[in-house]
């Protein structure tokens, strides 16, 4: 009985202590395809890590680059590409969800310059329960090669 | 035995037997189903490509007859996609580069917008420029590109009416003959490696 007790006890300290950690969202790999033709709207990309041990959702992303930017999926059926907006990315406590080309993108509308290839923007991610988190995006051509 | 335990041992024999004969027939109806439903590529081997009018990045109006004698690299988008189009560009300038020289000369890598619309030859110019130097951009009327659409067996249409439309499509790259036929198609995201390597292994 007691060893059970014990245990419990370890048990919520353990709860608690990762209580304490929740909402422990890492963005890295982020990157930003240059605006080829002025009025075109650009795709970023990023790989989010929950740290924390409850699920939390990627809910709107902005940026001082866009008035408008969206969360978007592709599916392929029969050979055909269909991009759609999703409203939200939901990454379980442990996982990690890779935004990448061909699968969940961020679409960035009518941005306010064209920016290159080597240029810099910003995207803030807003989360439900870890709330905003601003990141530095390098613009590019070619996805990086994710460092690990 | 009795009566009722004969019936009853019977109905059970009977049960499994019907039970055995319709999963004969189900897995009987999927492969034939999977038979009578060829993929896109075995189905259109024969019947991809064919005349088409169009024009191209420099404001000139070209046919098909214009890339007869020479292998056609072509893949169908549009310059307001920001993902699918610019990775399976990317690509095809990817497997270019990997190409001998004595092979890369004897291909004309193009690029047709399912888009017209948006895609003026001006905008394409401006697009295909950052993929690699000897990409060609097509474009047309509206009809023009629905014709070549159709000799190709693409697909593409608009996901709804707003001016900001989207264009679901087929994301294959073709690789054609210098006579204008199908020789291969790639998926989407195939690997430049790969690609590189079924194009030198295809041309002569
Ligand atoms: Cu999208």
């Amino acid at each position: 009985m007691k060893k059970i007790i014990i245990a419990l006890m370890m048990l919520a300290s353990f709860q608690s202590v990762s209580s304490a950690q929740e909402n422990k969202i890492v963005i890295s790999n982020q990157w930003a395809r240059p605006i080829l033709v002025a009025g075109r709207p650009g795709g970023a990309y990023f790989k989010i890590e929950n740290k924390g041990n409850t699920a939390d959702k990627l809910m709107s992303v902005t940026s001082t680059a866009s008035p408008r930017l969206e969360i978007h999926e592709h599916t392929m059926k029969d050979g055909v590409m269909k991009m759609s907006q999703v409203d939200y990315i939901e990454i379980g406590p442990g996982e990690n969800v890779e935004l990448k080309p061909g699968g969940y993108h961020i679409m960035i509308f009518d941005t306010a310059t064209q920016y290159k290839d080597g240029d810099q923007i910003d995207l803030t991610l807003h989360f439900e329960k870890a709330g905003a988190i601003t990141k530095t995006v390098n613009v590019t051509s070619t996805a990086p090669t994710s460092e690990n | 035995m009795t009566n009722q335990q004969f019936l009853a041992h019977n109905a059970k024999r009977i049960i499994l037997i019907l039970i055995l004969l319709l999963a004969a027939i189900g897995l009987w109806s999927v492969y034939l189903l999977k038979d009578k439903t060829p993929t896109a590529s075995e189905n259109s081997r024969a019947l991809i490509g064919g005349p088409f009018t169009l024009t191209n990045h420099l404001n000139q109006p070209v046919t098909e007859k214009d890339f007869l004698g020479k292998y056609m690299l072509v893949y169908f988008g549009y310059t307001y996609c920001p993902d699918i189009c610019p990775t399976d560009l990317q690509i095809m300038a990817d497997a270019l580069n990997m190409l001998a020289p004595d092979v890369l000369k004897q291909i004309t890598p193009v690029f047709v917008s399912v888009d017209p619309e948006r895609d003026t030859p001006e905008v394409m110019a401006e697009y295909i420029k950052f993929f690699h130097k000897n990409l060609i951009g097509l474009t047309g009327t509206v009809e023009q590109v629905d014709a070549i659409k159709s000799a190709y067996k693409v697909y593409a249409a608009k996901s709804d009416d707003n001016p900001g439309y989207l264009v679901d499509h087929t994301a294959y790259t073709y690789f054609m003959d210098k006579n204008g036929k199908l020789l291969k198609h790639f998926n989407h995201a195939e690997a430049p490696e790969k690609m590189a390597a079924v194009i030198t292994s295809l041309v002569e």
